[in-house]
């Protein structure tokens, strides 16, 4: 079973428990607020449970497999982009460094503030990532600030809160 | 009437209400372009300035920027597949992969002209439909708003034709996470986990930003590509408006689709192009292109989206009923100006409401020239390397969803969220479903509580709601049989072929 196939499966098992705590949860509710939470998790547990035995089915085959990685959904172009397991792996060890860029912005924003965390967020990703020169740097980043000053003046836009305040 | 409306175009063709349109028009196409701000944004942003303005220019400043937002949201939503507002989500959907083969140029002023013409056509049915909409707004209760509802979701099966299955699921799941938050009618708080945040529900710009943004950035940055494949734009702007035109009967009927639902309160423009996006594919005879870069994708909802904004008015002016938070914040608008919406407005103040009209036909004109002419640069940005790009749009989608709630949780959300829709992405789960669910969660459910305790279960036997049922059954099998018969024939040659 290859890495997609084993994720896809994962995903509808994810999903599932979601659906099956939302409906043990609902129980609680008073009966106006329970019915639509109720109602679509307990078909969400057996069209859910349907999908998983149908994927599992299907991955028996390499047709199968083959119209899985394919038709599945209409507007991924993940469709068209066929790895190879190798590739694949790489692909997702690549895909969870830079979610760590961002999950790394968004801590910096918490701790030295907005203009800040934006201004070390985007001009270490250019030098490090796009191997942009210095000078091209500075410039992004006096002019992503210049940016963010003026929309903020003009919209009103809020900053998230900081640990230091600014 | 005419002649009035001669008057009205007079009065709104003087230069300073025309350059107070233009602002407008310029907020208008800038909120629109932002990632996460809609139209409540640009209404805050104008309504401080209108105090001790004329009606007339008042009017043309917040509809010029409430015209052109649907035109403004179509470059994020074709160059980097995230919805500018929520009106454009569809528009992704064969829009982005245009601007992945190099057409960007083509799918944007192919848009955008049909924008045009979509606002221009909404802008005639309000004036058309002025003194005869009363009768049919109040026509329509909780049933059959509940019915419409239930006809947008039923373009969760028509968005996943490959797998309809897990459109459903993803529909259902989207359904599900719509009911997080208040319940409504009763004092009770759904799945909020004590956590202050998810009191009032996941903001619709989180979940749309996460859906799609941090997926679409995450796959660039790993691909280490651009958004244009092929590193060529080959499309055109005349391109673009050379494939719209071969396509007018689309245009005219998305457009009065868009403008008959917008009439309707409550059902919002979020859905519209959704529904504009499932009917032009049921009713194209060829629909394998459609997911993969097919122009009639992105003509059908940016006409409707655009149309909708001239039957949205219909019962805001008429009635004072506001159908979004858009048309909420112009009702405040017109009060400050000191216009009291609801009857009056098609006696006393016939010359604003007529103003409204033209305003409105004017500013989509202004709007769409602009982009089109803005179009072949903008698309550029589709050659530029992802890890230039990124961080950019990054910072741009991080503080526009923070402008949700104004809550850490936005940011939180948009990290989990996103890492959620990269997982759909990559295990061939379809995304736009759990939108579609997600969107029409609350307007399903209060509706048919509403319905429930009025009318038990005889409202099933009102003959509205069983019109629209038939619409259902019919746009349905439609859409799916085609597709069904096909597979069929697939399955049937592939054991003829082993045999």
């Amino acid at each position: 079973m290859s890495l997609r196939e084993r994720l896809r499966l994962g995903f509808g098992v994810f999903i599932l428990c979601i659906f099956a705590y939302a409906a043990f949860d609902a129980w609680d509710f008073s009966r106006r607020a329970r019915y639509m939470p109720l109602y679509v998790s307990v078909a969400g547990i057996v069209l859910t449970s349907l999908l998983i035995t149908l994927d599992l089915w299907r991955m028996r085959s390499t047709e199968g497999r083959a119209a899985l990685r394919t038709k599945v959904s209409i507007e991924d172009l993940a469709a068209d982009d066929l790895f190879s397991p190798a590739e694949d792996r790489q692909r997702f060890r690549t895909t969870a460094y830079y979610l760590g860029w961002m999950a790394g912005y968004a801590a910096a924003i918490g701790i030295v503030g907005l203009p800040l965390a934006s201004a070390l967020f985007l001009a270490g990703f250019l030098l490090v990532e796009a191997r942009m020169r210095l000078p091209g740097v500075g410039l992004c980043v006096a002019g992503m600030l210049a940016g963010m000053f003026t929309l903020t003046h003009f919209m009103h836009l809020r900053w998230p809160p900081n640990l230091i305040g600014w | 009437m005419f002649e009035a409306a001669a008057q009205a175009l007079g009065l709104i063709l003087q230069l300073d209400r025309l350059g107070w349109m233009v602002l407008g028009c310029a907020v208008g196409l800038v909120v629109g372009l932002l990632p996460g701000l809609g139209g409540t944004v640009g209404m805050s942003i104008l309504l401080p300035f209108i105090f001790g303005m004329d009606p007339y220019s008042g009017v043309a400043l917040l509809i010029g920027m409430a015209a052109v937002i649907h035109t403004g949201d179509t470059f994020p939503a074709v160059l980097i597949g995230v919805p500018g507002s929520a009106g454009s989500q569809a528009t992704i959907v064969d829009g982005y992969p245009l601007a992945r083969q190099g057409k960007a140029a083509t799918a944007l002023s192919a848009a955008f002209f049909v924008s045009m013409i979509g606002g221009i056509f909404g802008a005639v049915v309000l004036f058309g439909t002025l003194s005869v909409a009363r009768p049919l707004v109040l026509a329509l209760g909780s049933p059959e708003l509940f019915m419409l509802a239930i006809f947008g979701l039923s373009m969760v099966g028509v968005l996943s034709v490959g797998s309809p299955l897990a459109g459903v699921v993803s529909g259902l799941a989207g359904l599900l996470i719509g009911t997080i938050g208040g319940a409504p009618g009763v004092p009770v708080y759904r799945y909020t986990f004590d956590w202050l945040y998810l009191f009032d529900g996941i903001p619709l710009p989180v979940l749309a930003l996460g859906l799609f943004a941090v997926p679409e950035m995450l796959d660039l940055l790993a691909q280490r590509g651009q958004i244009a494949q092929g590193a060529k734009l080959t499309g055109s702007r005349l391109e673009g408006i050379r494939e719209a035109l071969r396509h007018k009967l689309l245009i005219l009927r998305s457009a009065a689709l868009g403008s008959a639902l917008g009439i309707i309160p409550g059902i919002g423009g979020s859905v519209v192009d959704w529904i504009a996006y499932g009917v032009t594919k049921q009713t194209a005879r060829d629909r394998d292109n459609f997911g993969r870069g097919d122009i009639r994708g992105v003509i059908g909802p940016e006409s409707a989206n655009n149309a909708k904004e001239g039957g949205a008015l219909v019962p805001t002016l008429i009635f004072g009923i506001p159908g979004s938070g858009t048309t909420a914040m112009l009702l405040g608008g017109l009060v400050l100006l000191g216009i009291e919406p609801g009857p009056s407005m098609i006696k006393e103040n016939l010359d604003v409401t007529l103003s409204i009209v033209w305003s409105l036909a004017l500013a989509n004109v202004f709007g769409a020239v602009a982009c089109i002419v803005c179009a072949g640069w903008v698309a550029r940005a589709s050659v530029i390397s992802a890890n230039r790009l990124v961080p950019f749009l990054f910072i741009i989608i991080t503080v526009a969803a923070y402008q949700s709630t104004r809550n850490w949780g936005d940011i939180i959300m948009l990290l989990v969220i996103g890492s959620v829709g990269w997982i759909m992405k990559q295990a061939a789960w379809p995304r736009a479903p759990l939108l579609i669910g997600f969107v029409l969660s609350l307007v399903t459910e209060r509706y048919l509580h509403l319905s429930m305790s009025r009318y038990g279960l005889e409202w099933l036997t009102f003959p509205g709601v069983l019109i629209i049922l038939a619409m259902i059954v019919i746009a349905l099998v439609a859409g799916l049989l085609p597709d069904l018969r096909r597979r069929l024939a697939q399955a049937r040659a592939a054991s003829e072929g082993r045999s």
